[in-house]
């Protein structure tokens, strides 16, 4: 464990892909920190890499060079199973395409996270009814996630992020399913989580949801402007 | 806001392995074994106690040859002897059996009782306390078997 000064920090991070016999850099020598309680905006256009960093920050994916760290913890120097409990302390993991279980109720979804976490059902339930209500679904608890609208669906995604009270709140493109509406709505429900204490990273294309930030990190053809 | 390492130690040390997750694995054998030894403990103990506190008395059984019944006062001054626990003529009247502890009284103080008052009495058996009421239990057992 090395002593950081920031929540995040990044050092001359690189990430390549073979894309057939193409070797495809998706993230060049990158190097940028966040502080704790930050709403972080990753902007770029598609195919910059945004994408991959975040997968790389959430310990998803291994990076060809460079460090990452993250409460001080070298990221890519933990055991697969350290970064397992990495994740499920530390990360809250919000997609564009939701990723609910279509045949599990909404508090069944939200509970899911805490299936290892050795707490009794009680107590998960309790703590899943609370998140529930946090995103305003408290009387919807109960349906499928085919009977929510999209904005609906994004909400119980971000409660099932925030149930086991990570510190990092990890979304990729959470309003792109959206209209413009509903994402306003999520990218204020985010914005509220970060007040609340969460350090939030939001991957978008969309320069509108940059106002909802404290600071953009903007990404281009694998490098970043802070 | 800035970066406090003290905020997340916690979570930091789950990570690490340093703070571990609900009961480890010497915890709960610690566990299991007290149970298990504690099962013994109370399907042994009463025993050993018992053993331990029945372990230097003896049953002498004297049979009545010269009356038909045992004097009350005759067994009222056995009873008084020291080291003598018990007496029993209840089961087979012509015979009383006396409970005492071997290492305060010898048999030959209780013959010296009924010497004394001039009663012609047989020493039938002397036997182990517990090795008795093990006889007298598995006789009744035995009749009630049919």
């Amino acid at each position: 464990m090395t002593q950081a000064n920031h929540l995040i920090e990044v050092h001359g991070l690189n990430k390549a892909y073979l894309n057939g016999d193409t070797r495809v850099e998706a993230i060049k020598q990158m190097d940028f920190f966040i502080d704790d309680e930050e709403f972080i905006t990753l902007m770029g256009p598609s195919g910059s890499g945004k994408s991959t960093l975040l997968s790389i920050l959430g310990g998803l994916n291994h990076p060809n060079q460079g460090k990452v760290f993250i409460d001080s913890l070298d990221l890519y120097a933990l055991t697969a199973e350290q970064r397992a409990d990495f994740r499920s302390e530390y990360i809250g993991f919000v997609f564009q395409s939701f990723q609910l279980i279509p045949y599990l109720t909404v508090l069944e979804n939200v509970t899911l996270p805490m299936a290892v976490t050795g707490q009794k059902k009680k107590v998960k339930t309790q703590m899943a009814m609370t998140v529930i209500d946090r995103v305003g679904l408290g009387t919807k608890a109960l349906r499928l996630p085919d009977q929510l609208s999209g904005g609906e669906q994004e909400r119980v995604a971000i409660a099932r992020a925030i149930v086991n009270k990570p510190p990092l709140i990890l979304a990729d493109e959470p309003t792109g399913n959206l209209d413009s509406k509903t994402a306003k709505d999520i990218m204020i429900l985010l914005q509220s989580l970060n007040t609340d204490g969460h350090t939030v990273v939001v991957v978008t294309h969309n320069a509108d949801m940059e106002a909802y930030a404290s600071r953009c990190i903007r990404v281009q053809d694998g490098k970043c402007f802070v | 806001m800035a970066y406090d390492p003290e905020k997340y130690r916690g979570k930091r040390e789950k990570v690490l392995g340093i703070k571990k997750r609900g009961l480890g694995f010497g915890t709960i054998a610690m566990v299991v074994s007290l149970v298990i030894l504690m099962g013994l403990s109370i399907a042994t103990v009463p025993q050993a106690v018992s053993y331990m506190t029945t372990r230097h008395l003896e049953d002498a059984i004297f049979k009545l040859e010269s009356a038909s019944a045992w004097p009350a006062s005759l067994i009222a001054e056995i009873n008084t002897l020291d080291g003598v626990k018990s007496t029993d003529n209840g089961r087979h009247p012509p015979r009383l059996v006396v409970t005492y502890d071997r290492r305060r009284i010898k048999i030959a103080h209780i013959t010296a009782v009924f010497d004394r008052q001039g009663l012609t009495v047989t020493l039938l058996n002397q036997v182990n306390h517990r090795q008795h009421q093990n006889t007298l239990n598995q006789e009744e057992k035995d009749l009630e078997t049919p």
